[in-house]
């Protein structure tokens, strides 16, 4: 196994002193305050942290013992969580593995993660079936909409006017009970609806 | 094969009055109707918790397969294993 470049992201300076210390005595570890291929975030509110963090690096929280506090910083991108009262040797075995991109949990908080893996699912399958009332239509002037497009380009695309789209979206906002373009996005997103205009990023 | 289709019909719910005290990676659930005393895994204990007549063994598969990477017919398989050790020891019911 090749070198781990780790950071370490503390509240408590003694903390993420003593933890650096600690994991800088693993061969395969490479302690860093810059890039690193994995960040350990420990932080009682971590969520910010974790979002800001997680685009650039595995992110293992280290956090209060609670499955909300852990889903939280799961749902905000990080890929491992393990409860603050844990031991530096556990907190080294989890480096490990998110590194390799394997989830981290708590064994005894499995349940409700899962709990919470059902009913975001049950949700999403509800978005889905909203999304199947609209006509194709609705469905194509619900799509531009939810990639940025305003009402003249969603017509000069669809070769509509714009009246007629302001139509479509009158009836597409009523079937699906919102009312605001950011309800639009966020529905977009959590029914797997690529909401980056594509033709546009050439 | 019967035995898994009566499972994938059925809504299972835990069963009895269970008390759990954690240790390390296993967990002892106690059945007070029954008075017995069973040492269930995390992931046995997992999907213990989800059986609360509601949640279907297609929908505890397919949350274990989103989590795990594993493929929804192992996790199917291993749904079924696990509920059916579950109401071998009383502490599930269909």
């Amino acid at each position: 196994m090749g070198e781990i470049r780790v950071r370490v992201f503390a509240t408590d300076d003694a903390f993420a002193g003593a933890l650096s210390a600690y994991l800088s005595a693993e061969p395969t570890f490479a302690v860093v305050g810059g890039t690193a291929e994995v960040i350990v975030v420990a932080d009682a509110q971590p969520r910010s942290v974790v979002m800001s963090l997680a685009e650039e690096a595995a992110v293992l929280v280290i956090g209060p013992d609670g499955a909300d506090d852990m889903i939280h910083a799961l749902d905000a991108g990080a890929i491992g969580y393990l409860p603050s009262f844990c031991a530096f040797g556990e907190v080294r075995q989890a480096i490990f593995a998110v590194a390799e991109g394997q989830a981290v949990v708590p064994p005894h908080m499995l349940g409700a993660l899962l709990r919470h893996v059902v009913r975001r699912r049950r949700a999403n399958a509800a978005d889905v079936e909203r999304l199947d009332r609209l006509t194709n239509r609705e469905r194509e002037v619900f799509e531009l909409l939810a990639q940025g497009h305003d009402r003249e380009s969603i017509a000069g695309r669809l070769f509509i006017s714009v009246g007629t789209v302001r139509t479509h979206l009158q009836r597409l906002f009523l079937k699906l009970d919102i009312h605001t373009h950011a309800e639009v996005v966020a529905l977009a997103a959590r029914c797997g609806i690529d909401i980056h205009d594509h033709e546009e990023s050439h | 094969m019967r035995d898994i289709e009566d499972w994938a019909k059925t809504r299972p719910r835990r069963r009895g009055q269970a008390w759990v005290q954690r240790d390390g990676e296993e967990t002892a659930v106690y059945n007070a109707g029954s008075g017995q005393l069973h040492i269930v895994n995390a992931s046995a204990l997992a999907i213990w918790e989800l059986c609360d007549g509601e949640t279907t063994p297609k929908e505890m598969a397919e949350a274990i397969s989103e989590l795990t990477g594993l493929e929804l017919d192992a996790s199917a398989a291993d749904v079924h294993s696990t509920l059916m050790t579950l109401a071998d020891a009383g502490l599930v019911e269909k």
